[in-house]
């Protein structure tokens, strides 16, 4: 072998060797491993940190999140489906009706009891039948409005029809708020929304006059704050958080005749590089410590029997033991939004 | 054939040979952004909307025309196909109007300013689409600078629904979209010669006359590039109908994002996707047609 291909060789080697020894692996000792959170950006990213993921950091020195910010569920299931086969993230926070598309897609994994022991603290209606991610946060429909422009507070969702013409912010569907609305109306009405929303939508076109826009921008809470509609629906933890921030401008009033649900899921992601980390997190999130800090933070009702909250922040959250809760099968729904979405728009939008 | 007449031939092929092949080396960089950018990203939609939507919005790998069935057999979709071209055609047709004038101005003038002018014209392309939207949410809106003014006069007693719905829609991408109008028809003017004008000037035509017979004409595929421009660019616009469309402006872009990012009906958001880009295939095709024309 001629002295140049020998210094090739040593090079070679040296470089296989360098690459080896910097390798991404997290299982080096001594280095921390990761875990890649996807979850919904800007507000409930902020505050998830602060509550949250700091708490576990620092519980879990070993281990560094990264917390990747997704606009809404959809897109993170996008994202998933894109890179199925190596994946770079391995929780995901995502609603509960795209959570499931991605449980039948094979992206997300099942989660057991040994793997995560806070899931025997989760409650009944957030536990996944088929053994998936569980329930990390319930959010209800709170109906919203300008407390410097509106004399009467509301008192329910029944109310809105009430509310003067053109002075109403609603989030049609496919929006899931539009579609908490329509379970809402039926439910008012007397009928199960599983047999008929027919009744419901011809109820919603009587609202529709009342209407200013059905899809307020950039939120519905600051198209209340600003003053565009004086009166809305919207989700409570934003719109608590938006309340305090706005000095009291943005009322919220937990709805009397009827509290609709909206749940978020945390999942393992099927292939995750950091599996076990991933499941550590989780594990963390579904904590008595966890749930209680998210829940003073940003008002998400707690998903675990265990969590106990201050008395003032059980004001400002609904309780999955409430009598009041209409329940809303979001997995049964997931099937059924684009049929009541094109029956909003001829019979309540353009009606 | 002499071995020198050979001789030259085979030179002429060889140096024909090379410069196909600089030629190919040329645009072999564009061609590969072409591929890579436009005809793959194509090519994906299109396969992806032969896929079927299963149950929850799950994506069912297959080989099938239901996506195209449901846009084209549903009514709401024709009905959404019609919204877009009205307010492609709108925006065309009334940014065109607007922005003739200003474009044969700038082109005609001989202020030494001319150059700050067009400049000006084009000015509001540095504000960004999504920024001059809210700027006309607060000038449309039922407590805006409109509305406000006329109240505060007594020409109204309430207001006047300006945003939230079409009409908003299509004055705010008329504003943002002139600027693309007005470059095209500057660009397209500066081929028509004064001295046509002169002449018919100096026939006896009227200055209206002149501007009928001589100057329109000339200038007609200046305003069908400005308006082919507004068109393609408004009935693919997303930002300012959903932001002043208040959920009452259904077209084919907005639908699109709901059923990627609400419903997850991949497949039918990329079966409208193509049946935009057949839109726009079917106006490019007509704008040659009316060019070849005119020119010819």
């Amino acid at each position: 072998m001629s002295k140049k291909s020998l210094l090739s060789a040593a090079v070679l080697v040296a470089a296989i060797s360098a690459v080896s020894a910097c390798g991404g692996s997290g299982s080096d000792a001594g280095a921390n491993t990761e875990v890649n959170i996807l979850g919904y950006a800007a507000l409930f990213e902020d505050k998830y940190t602060e509550a949250v993921i700091s708490k576990f950091e620092e519980e879990h020195s070993e281990i560094d999140v990264n917390f990747v910010p997704a606009q809404n569920s959809a897109e993170m299931l996008g994202k998933l489906r894109s890179e199925k086969a190596n994946p770079t993230v391995d929780v995901a926070i995502i609603d509960t009706s795209v959570a499931n598309t991605g449980n039948k897609e094979g992206v997300f994994s099942k989660i057991t009891e040994d793997d995560v022991p806070n899931l025997a603290n989760v409650v009944d209606m957030g536990k996944s039948a088929d053994g998936f991610g569980p329930a990390v946060t319930f959010d209800n429909l709170v109906v919203l409005h300008n407390t410097e422009k509106v004399p009467q507070a509301p008192n329910e969702v029944g109310d809105l029809w009430n509310a003067p013409d053109k002075s109403v912010a609603i989030p049609a569907p496919p929006d899931i708020q539009g579609i908490a609305l329509t379970v809402l109306t039926a439910n008012n009405l007397g009928d199960d929304y599983k047999q008929s929303i027919d009744p419901a939508i011809a109820k919603l076109g009587e609202l529709a006059p009342k209407v200013t826009t059905w899809d307020p921008q950039p939120d519905v809470y600051q198209t209340v704050i600003s003053g565009q509609a004086q009166y809305a629906i919207g989700w409570n933890a934003r719109a608590q958080v938006f309340s305090d921030e706005s000095g009291g401008t943005l009322g919220v009033v937990q709805p009397e005749d009827g509290v609709a649900f909206q749940i978020n899921t945390i999942n393992a992601v099927e292939g995750a590089k950091n599996a076990e980390a991933a499941k550590t997190f989780i594990d963390f999130a579904l904590s008595k410590e966890a749930q209680e800090s998210f829940a003073d933070t940003m008002f998400y009702t707690p998903t675990v029997s265990n969590a106990e909250l201050s008395e003032d922040t059980k004001k400002r959250v609904a309780s999955p033991e409430d009598p009041n809760i209409v329940d809303i099968d979001w997995n049964w729904m997931s099937d059924e939004r684009d049929a009541w979405t094109e029956q909003w728009r001829r019979g309540v939008i353009g009606g | 054939m002499t071995l020198t007449q050979m001789g030259s031939r085979k030179r002429t092929t060889g140096f024909r040979s090379r410069r196909r092949w600089e030629l190919f080396g040329l645009l072999f960089p564009g061609l590969l952004g072409i591929f890579v950018g436009f005809v793959l990203p194509v090519f994906v939609m299109f396969r992806m909307s032969l896929n079927t939507h299963g149950t929850g919005g799950q994506l069912v790998e297959s080989v099938s025309l239901g996506a195209y069935r449901d846009a084209l057999t549903d009514p709401f979709y024709w009905e959404v196909i019609g919204n877009t071209l009205v307010l492609g055609l709108g925006c065309g047709a009334a940014a065109t109007v607007l922005s003739y004038p200003l474009a044969l101005f700038l082109v005609r003038t001989t202020s030494k300013w001319k150059g700050v002018l067009i400049a000006l014209a084009i000015a509001p392309l540095l504000t960004s689409a999504v920024a001059r939207t809210y700027g006309w949410i607060a000038i449309l809106g039922d407590q805006g600078v409109i509305n406000d003014s006329l109240m505060r006069i007594g020409v109204l007693d309430a207001p006047i629904q300006l945003s939230n719905n079409l009409l908003g829609t299509t004055i705010a991408l008329v504003e943002i979209l002139m600027p693309y109008a007005i470059l095209a028809m500057i660009s397209g003017f500066g081929r028509i010669s004064p001295s046509l004008e002169e002449a018919a000037g100096s026939l006896g035509a009227s200055k209206l006359k002149t501007f009928v017979r001589i100057t329109l004409p000339l200038s007609l595929p200046g305003v069908f590039t400005g308006f082919l421009l507004v068109f393609v660019l408004a009935i693919s616009s997303f930002v300012t109908p959903r932001l002043l469309g208040g959920g009452r402006v259904f077209i084919l872009a907005t639908e699109v994002y709901n059923e990627a990012t609400q419903t997850l009906n991949w497949p039918l958001a990329s079966a409208l996707s193509v049946i935009l880009l057949v839109v726009f295939g079917l106006m490019i095709a007509v704008y040659q047609r009316l060019i070849a024309k005119f020119e010819g």
